[in-house]
């Protein structure tokens, strides 16, 4: 998983824009998947046939990670930008500095221009130098409507962590192709989608995904910001403790059952779990659950410090866990 | 003149009779069929002759508007809003109420009689109140009811450098688009679905697509046009003459890049000039769409409105001659199996 989680967390996937990570999920899960398929907004789905008369489950993990979108491109090259999703919500003075990164390989640096106070820093003040001097230089590499993510590096950091951006989906993704590879001869059809859009109004690509595989039970990945550093916001969840089973956020409830259920598979193998209740943000489960003809839906999120950074920090160990716990999940699966 | 009885028609969100039914009379000699669905979305299909991807057109019936919501006993109505409308624009403006077309106008406290800092703030909407000259309660109530819906009183005009004005541009400039549509004829299958409730949180459109299922749906709108003072050039949405605007990104949908890309080629084969919808902001009809059943390949196309949301608004005519051109162009290409998913 470390080697698949270095490759994918270097690779540029904004939101709307995740054809580079679909290409490298795509090839990854290749070898254990029965079929292969990529939905019209862009959602990667890998299934496998389960035992006759089981039931079709559903694993989900999102692509994408935070974009700007270039809007406009001065005479001299600088480019102008606009906030997409969760940089809509973060004070712009944290872009001014950074390395992005288009899928098309273009990089290019933040500025921004000059005001009185930090706080007035704003969408509009910043712009990205891709090192070219005129607009027709810039328009060879980037057009408007182009989207960018951070560029950082990806490396291991102590033992058994990683730092690099993107983890916050591409965590999820490596625990969801390792689920596909270890459920060789699975007892339930199994749909791994590799979803697109999370980043914006709390998860676009999977409801359509959830439609079209329209499952009898979701597992949703993803990953939840910890409370275990100086000074953070009080939360129980701390780097190391295993994949959090999600009990509650803004847009699900997960029912009494299927929790309960999610939480003996995890005392029965031995999984080591915690629990969390998010009532801060949204996720892809409280995006499908009441979507279409409705779909009960469990969640577990890996734990992650410096969310929506360029530093991102998980622990392999929650990753293992978080893999073994949903192979279990979907192999145990007997609710009706 | 198509403009004019599209915009001077009523139609607040949930309350789009009126001008469903001005819709109706343009459009059912030229189509194969034309219902309505349960939320009042008016359809008319055009089958073609049955061979390539079925496209739906889309464009919402419904306005920005108020409704009245109680009858002080001087007479003097209350009111809410239907959709996104400033309470700064409302004061003084003519409106006409239900579908009788009750003139009133919307009054406040003069400002003869405001303090100081009265008159530096904006009037609030708990301040105003739609004036229909009843002086009683009684009298009131035996020409408008609570509940009862109101436009804004502007008429249809043609002026300057080939610009109009009216209310209601968004999205009647859409519906027009498609009733040009309705016009003229396509190998492939083509509904023209007109929306409701789009402007109150886009409802009517999710359920459109779902009945429709197209293989591909354009949404035709009016979009704010920005070249207005105290904008930045990089921030504006749209400027006004420059052409139909593509839309990048929005509060509803991350645009298709292919989609704009195939926009683009078609415009600039033909010659029809257009410019980009800079901004991130607003939402529209494909931010449902795109996301119906397993997922529906959209764009947008819009008509630039000065002042939209707005009694006034303004279009230049040519943006919305050149936006008519392109989606028949656009048609045509997917006629000509130019544009697949």
């Amino acid at each position: 998983m470390k080697e698949w989680l270095l490759q994918l967390a270097e690779t540029c996937g904004p939101t709307g824009h995740e054809d580079n990570v679909r290409e490298v999920l795509r090839e990854l899960a290749a070898p254990y998947a029965d079929e292969i398929r990529v939905d019209v907004l862009g959602n990667l789905i890998a299934t496998k046939k389960g035992k006759k008369g089981g039931k079709r489950l559903m694993l989900l993990a999102h692509m994408d990670e935070p974009g700007l979108m270039v809007n406009h491109i001065e005479h001299d090259g600088f480019l102008r930008i606009a906030p997409v999703g969760v940089y809509a919500n973060l004070p712009a003075g944290y872009l001014i500095s950074q390395r992005v990164e288009f899928p098309n390989g273009t990089v290019g640096v933040i500025g921004s221009g000059a005001v009185k106070s930090p706080g007035d820093v704003s969408p509009l003040t910043l712009f990205i130098d891709i090192g070219s001097a005129s607009r027709e230089e810039a328009e060879q590499k980037v057009r408007i409507g182009d989207f960018c993510a951070l560029k950082q590096a990806a490396f291991e950091l102590g033992g058994n962590k990683i730092v690099g951006k993107a983890l916050d989906s591409r965590a999820s993704c490596v625990v969801a192709l390792e689920v596909l590879k270890r459920l060789e001869s699975p007892e339930h059809d199994i749909a791994v989608v590799f979803s697109v859009q999370q980043g914006v109004s709390g998860g676009r690509g999977a409801k359509p995904a959830a439609f079209a595989v329209d499952p009898d039970f979701g597992l949703v990945l993803d990953a939840v910001q910890t409370g275990d550093t100086p000074g953070a916001m009080r939360s129980e969840i701390r780097l190391g403790n295993g994949p959090a089973i999600k009990l509650l956020d803004k847009a699900v409830v997960v029912q009494p059952q299927i929790k309960n259920f999610m939480i003996q598979q995890a005392q029965a193998g031995q999984v080591k779990h915690q629990l969390e209740v998010q009532p801060h943000r949204t996720s892809e489960a409280g995006g499908i659950f009441a979507h279409s003809a409705g779909l009960p839906v469990g969640a577990l999120s890996v734990p992650i410090r410096y969310s929506a950074t360029g530093s991102e920090l998980v622990d392999l160990r929650d990753l293992e866990a978080a893999a073994e716990l949903s192979v279990r999940i979907l192999e145990q699966y007997n609710l009706s | 003149m198509l403009l004019k009885r599209l915009t001077e028609a009523s139609g607040p969100s949930g309350h789009e009779d009126e001008i469903r039914q001005v819709i109706y009379e343009e459009v059912r000699d030229h189509v194969d069929r034309v219902y309505t669905d349960s939320l009042g979305n008016l359809y008319a299909e055009k089958d073609g002759k049955g061979t390539g991807p079925k496209v739906m057109l889309c464009a919402h019936m419904d306005e920005c508007a108020v409704m009245i919501s109680s009858v002080d006993a001087n007479g003097l109505l209350q009111f809410r809003h239907v959709g996104g409308l400033d309470d700064r624009v409302l004061l003084a403006k003519p409106v006409l109420i239900g579908e009788k077309r009750i003139p009133g106008v919307i009054g406040s406290k003069p400002p003869h009689h405001q303090k100081g800092t009265e008159r530096s703030k904006p009037v609030s909407l708990e301040q105003l109140r739609i004036d229909i000259g009843a002086s009683t309660r009684e009298e009131a109530l035996q020409h408008v009811q609570p509940g009862d819906v109101a436009v804004f009183a502007t008429t249809y005009e043609e002026f300057g450098a080939n610009c109009a004005k009216s209310k209601s541009f968004d999205d009647r400039v859409g519906c027009a688009v498609l009733v040009e549509m309705a016009k003229l004829s396509f190998d492939m299958p083509v509904v023209l679905a007109f929306t409701v409730q789009e402007e109150i949180g886009l409802r009517g459109a999710g359920p459109a697509a779902y009945r429709v299922q197209p293989d591909i749906a354009l949404v035709l709108e009016g979009t704010l046009a920005s070249d207005t003072p105290g904008t930045v050039v990089h921030a504006r949405a749209t400027a006004l003459g420059q052409g139909p605007a593509l839309s990048l990104v929005d509060g509803s949908s991350i645009h298709n890049r292919k989609f704009r890309e195939h926009m683009m080629k078609v415009a600039e084969e033909n010659g029809i000039p257009y410019q980009m919808r800079n901004t991130t902001a607003g939402g529209n009809d494909a931010g449902r769409i795109h996301l119906t059943r397993e997922g529906i390949i959209s764009g947008v196309v819009s008509v630039p409105v000065r002042y939209i949301h707005a009694p006034a608004q303004i279009i230049s005519l040519g943006d919305y001659e050149n936006t008519v051109r392109l989606t028949e162009k656009f048609l045509r290409s997917v006629e000509q199996g130019g544009f697949q998913r």
